[in-house]
């Protein structure tokens, strides 16, 4: 296993090294192997997958254009990921807006949902997208990144350039504040 | 910190098995006697299980896959890699300029009369200014060539510098004494 993650890196290193000097058929490789984890953190970022189809290619276009200033050695999923969440929180900050602008008509549209979406899993999945999209834009990224991608709080740090300490109280917040919202809690927003 | 708010500080790093086994005794002899932090506890157990049944673990199907024809695509209709200039790429671009522009500065002046062979001290200081203004904003466009350069490159992310909102919590203070290691 250890052996075939240093392959990996290896490979990774190399597919970077080739990108860096212009070739854009290694850097599609390294989109391939990364979309999927990629993708995966756009759609848990925005609860969108339209969303999280575009932010997606933004983030590996970008990378693209500046793959030159992947220092080497340096994790390039790090470095995605890092784009991402802040391409995320950008979105996110539109997102919140225009569901101000939009209150009324969205509460309207959920008045008449259709009996589906009355069952109890999509009930329960429905809130829990509701308070992942009511929550910071940076304890949604460090919920979904230490739990669902399960990265070590460091690799948090590193990924968002903060501190361990800010990962933990941002990981604290924003379990408490789920916690509440799905019990009934009070709204945040 | 008391042993409550020490274990409200501790439970999303001991659910997500980031509590070192040294502190993870002292945080479950809490939740054995504490029954208001054992609830907390069973809740936030639920919180984190009722994320891993909303189906959120991989984006919807096809997406991953759009993506890379999307961006395989585009970078076949001609995107390219940024140009990474160093600093030292920056500096010599900027000497060739200076020196070019006193080149055209030199051979392009009105041409001087006769008796400027022989130039008051007066004339020779205002000549003297005028190279150092020139000189200056010379300077200016160097340091400002530079400035972009880093602004790009932290932009990036890649480069050296702090970013904006790097250490920022959205929230109260953050707790301390909690530590990490995955059990």
């Amino acid at each position: 296993m250890a052996a075939r993650d240093g392959l990996e890196r290896q490979e990774e290193a190399r597919l970077v090294g080739a990108a860096q000097s212009g070739d854009s058929a290694a850097f599609e490789e390294l989109v391939r192997r990364s979309a999927p984890r990629l993708s995966a953190l756009a759609y848990q970022l925005t609860g969108d997958a339209e969303a999280a189809r575009d932010l997606s290619q933004e983030v590996f276009l970008k990378a693209f254009r500046g793959i030159r200033s992947l220092r080497s050695g340096a994790s390039l999923q790090a470095w995605l990921f890092r784009i991402a969440a802040n391409e995320a929180a950008s979105f996110l900050r539109r997102k919140a807006r225009e569901r101000r602008r939009l209150a009324p008509a969205a509460e309207a549209v959920a008045a008449g949902a259709g009996p589906l979406e009355r069952l109890v899993a999509e009930e329960e999945r429905a809130a829990v997208l509701a308070a992942l999209d009511a929550l910071p834009a940076r304890q949604r990224s460090v919920l979904v990144l230490r739990h669902l991608h399960g990265l070590s709080t460091a690799e948090v740090a590193e990924t968002l350039k903060c501190s361990a300490n800010s990962v933990k109280a941002n990981l604290c917040y924003a379990l408490r504040f789920l916690r509440e919202k799905l019990a009934g809690g009070p709204d945040r927003e | 910190m008391n042993e409550c708010e020490r274990f409200q500080a501790q439970l999303g790093e001991y659910l997500l098995g980031g509590l070192p086994m040294a502190d993870r005794a002292a945080f479950e002899r809490h939740a054995a006697q504490c029954p208001k932090c054992s609830k907390e506890l069973t809740a936030t157990r639920a919180t984190l299980a009722a994320l891993d049944r909303a189906g959120i673990g991989s984006a919807p199907a096809g997406v991953a896959e759009a993506v890379a024809a999307g961006v395989a695509a585009k970078l076949r209709g001609g995107v390219r890699p940024r140009v990474r200039l160093g600093w030292l790429s920056v500096a010599a671009a900027a000497a060739c300029l200076a020196i070019a522009a006193l080149g055209v500065w030199l051979t392009t002046r009105p041409p001087q009369p006769p008796a400027a062979a022989q130039l008051s001290n007066e004339q020779l200081d205002i000549e003297a200014q005028a190279v150092e203004a020139h000189a200056r904003a010379l300077l200016r466009q160097l340091d400002e060539l530079r400035q972009e350069h880093e602004a790009v490159s932290r932009m990036m992310g890649g480069g050296p510098g702090p970013q904006k909102g790097d250490e920022r919590t959205e929230g109260p203070a953050p707790p301390t004494g909690a530590r990490r290691a995955r059990s």
